[in-house]
């Protein structure tokens, strides 16, 4: 089985299947485009750690069905919907897991970038702003004007 | 650098956004800081109504309720032209469509949410009342479409209520009992036999409106929790059940096959959001009853006579700073004698759907949207309902301009 490199921001090389890595949308349409290569494929913007854990993801995930398009009808579910092992999987600190999401986005690995943003959106679920905030170290920069003006704004939302 | 929830660029919030469930996380989250919060005001299309859509049941045709009522009164569409007998402009469908197609702002999901209130109190009544315990979750979605719909039927064409005035016969109608002061006659197209000549004035009167309504319910096809689940002996039983019928797009009931009974609770449809307009003002409701014609001692104008509806007091007008004049609502009750059960149904609805608010809680937050109605209706002033007792049409409201003053 065919394998490449991968050569992450901190100059770490690591070597992956080449159909793991290709889980990458990214790395699959320069492969597609350059043929065979021999010297590790630059990504920039991915440390060695984040890499690792993208490249763990994308084994555990690479016999799976491509990804499907958007389909907005079916996004109640989204948020509940991670798998078992992705949920161990993002079992991290808040760090990594906002670097794997860039990762993923940066990348192209969809899947990746949705099971993130379900976990932030779990993490958000059922919270107060002023809980989110904590949870997030998110500085509240409205006046209070600002804030009476929000509470206005939101009250439709309400029972 | 540590990268933290801000640093993240904006489709990645966006995304996280898309993955909150319900409407109240979306909103949290947008309101701890004001990046995120500009994220949502600037994405309002894929933001706000997605979470608006979860939050209320048929948001768009509630919207386009919302909207509707928000139509100025000097719009052209608003008023039936007496004088040419029809709407000079009635909307089209494209407009109906759309009413709904721009992103709600938050004022308008106030407004959205009262309608939704309502819709779920005139839902929770029509359970109570004609015992539609069956109705499925469905069922409840078509009801809320019809109720938003009809709504929005009612704020393009305040006229509607005078359209019972149109200058119109039935084919091979002879009933002259029925031409009667102003010389004009009250036939109401909903009550036509004929189905064709019915639809075809209902088009000429509402335009696009009705074909936005048929086809659109033509295409909701039949419900059959709502058709099978009822004892068909017992049709008649319940006068809003054509009425439904047609509105929750049940097929093309509102265009042909519909006895003129059916069509009729137009009327009293319209008649119950009319005076539910008047309740929201606080402006006492009175019955006009008119009474039995006892021969050549009748005149036309002896046969008004006030009496009290439920529980609303005897007041009965509203005067007007602005043109000095008084409103008159009235509304004909069925007579002490007349104990048909289909008749029952719809004066019960009446007395309870549109009970006085019990707070001023309520009025602000549940009939708010139809102060802008109640100001229409008594632009046109001086509007009274009566039911003729000797009508073919017996058991149904009709309506008219009633001028107090040249009858008092």
């Amino acid at each position: 089985m065919s394998e490449i490199k991968l050569l992450s921001s901190d100059q770490a090389t690591i070597t992956v299947q080449k159909e793991v890595a290709e889980r990458s949308i990214l790395i699959k349409n320069m492969l597609e485009d350059v043929g065979e290569v021999t010297e590790a494929i630059p990504i920039p913007n991915v440390n060695e750690s984040v890499l690792k854990k993208v490249i763990e993801w994308c084994e555990h995930h690479k016999g799976d069905p491509p990804a499907q398009a958007d389909d907005d009808s079916d996004s109640r579910k989204k948020s509940t919907d991670i798998d078992e092992w992705d949920q161990k999987f993002m079992q991290v600190d808040q760090e990594m897991l906002f670097e794997i999401i860039l990762a993923a986005n940066y990348l192209d690995i969809k899947p990746l970038l949705d099971v993130g943003c379900k976990t932030v959106a779990n993490m958000i679920k059922g919270k107060s702003p002023d809980e989110i905030r904590k949870t997030f170290n998110i500085q509240n920069d409205f006046t209070p004007e600002e804030e009476e003006q929000i509470r206005r704004e939101n009250e439709w939302a309400e029972e | 650098m540590s990268v933290c929830i801000l640093s993240l660029p904006s489709e990645i919030h966006l995304a996280i956004f898309k993955a909150l469930n319900g409407p109240i996380d979306i909103l949290n989250l947008s309101s701890t800081c004001r990046s995120l919060r500009g994220l949502l005001t600037s994405n309002t299309r894929t933001l706000l109504r997605k979470a608006a859509s979860q939050r209320f049941l048929m948001f768009d045709d509630c919207l386009r309720a919302a909207r509707a009522s928000k139509l100025p009164l000097e719009w052209e569409g608003n008023h039936f032209d007496l004088a040419e007998k029809r709407y000079p402009t009635p909307p089209t469908k494209a407009f109906c469509e759309g009413l709904a197609a721009a992103p709600p702002t938050f004022d308008e999901l106030l407004a959205v949410k009262q309608i939704s209130r309502m819709l779920a109190g005139w839902l929770n009544q029509f359970q109570e009342i004609v015992q539609i315990e069956w109705i499925t979750e469905h069922g409840e979605e078509s009801f809320y479409r019809a109720g938003a719909r009809y709504l929005v039927m009612s704020y393009l064409f305040s006229g509607a209520f005078l359209e019972p005035l149109r200058a119109r016969k039935l084919p091979d109608d002879h009933s002259a009992t029925d031409t009667d002061e102003d010389g004009m006659t009250r036939f109401p197209p909903y009550h036509a036999t004929d189905p064709d000549w019915r639809y075809a004035q209902l088009e000429s009167l509402y335009g696009g409106f009705i074909e936005w309504i048929v086809e659109d319910g033509e295409k909701q096809g039949p419900i059959k929790s709502w058709t099978s689940a009822r004892d068909s002996n017992n049709l008649n039983f319940n006068p809003f059940r054509k009425i439904l019928r047609s509105l929750l797009g049940m097929g093309p009931e509102l265009k042909p096959r519909v006895p003129y009974s059916g069509l009729a609770e137009v009327s009293s449809l319209l008649l119950m959001l009319e005076l539910n307009t008047f309740l929201a003002t606080e402006v006492p409701c009175v019955v006009m009853e008119e009474e039995e014609k006892t021969g050549a001692e009748s005149s036309e104008h002896s046969l008004l006579r006030l009496c009290h509806f439920g529980d609303f007091r005897p007041k009965f007008e509203h005067r007007s700073n602005r043109t000095g004049r008084d409103l008159v609502v009235g509304y004909l009750a069925c007579p002490g004698d007349y104990a048909a059960e289909e008749f029952a149904a719809p004066t019960r609805v009446l007395q309870y759907v549109f009970r006085p608010p019990s707070s001023l809680n309520d009025v602000e937050e549940v009939y708010r949207p139809y102060m802008d109605f109640f100001r229409i209706a008594f632009k046109n002033r001086r509007i009274a309902f009566y039911r003729v007792p000797h009508s073919r049409f017996r058991g149904h409201s009709n309506f008219f301009l009633y001028d107090r003053s040249t009858h008092a």
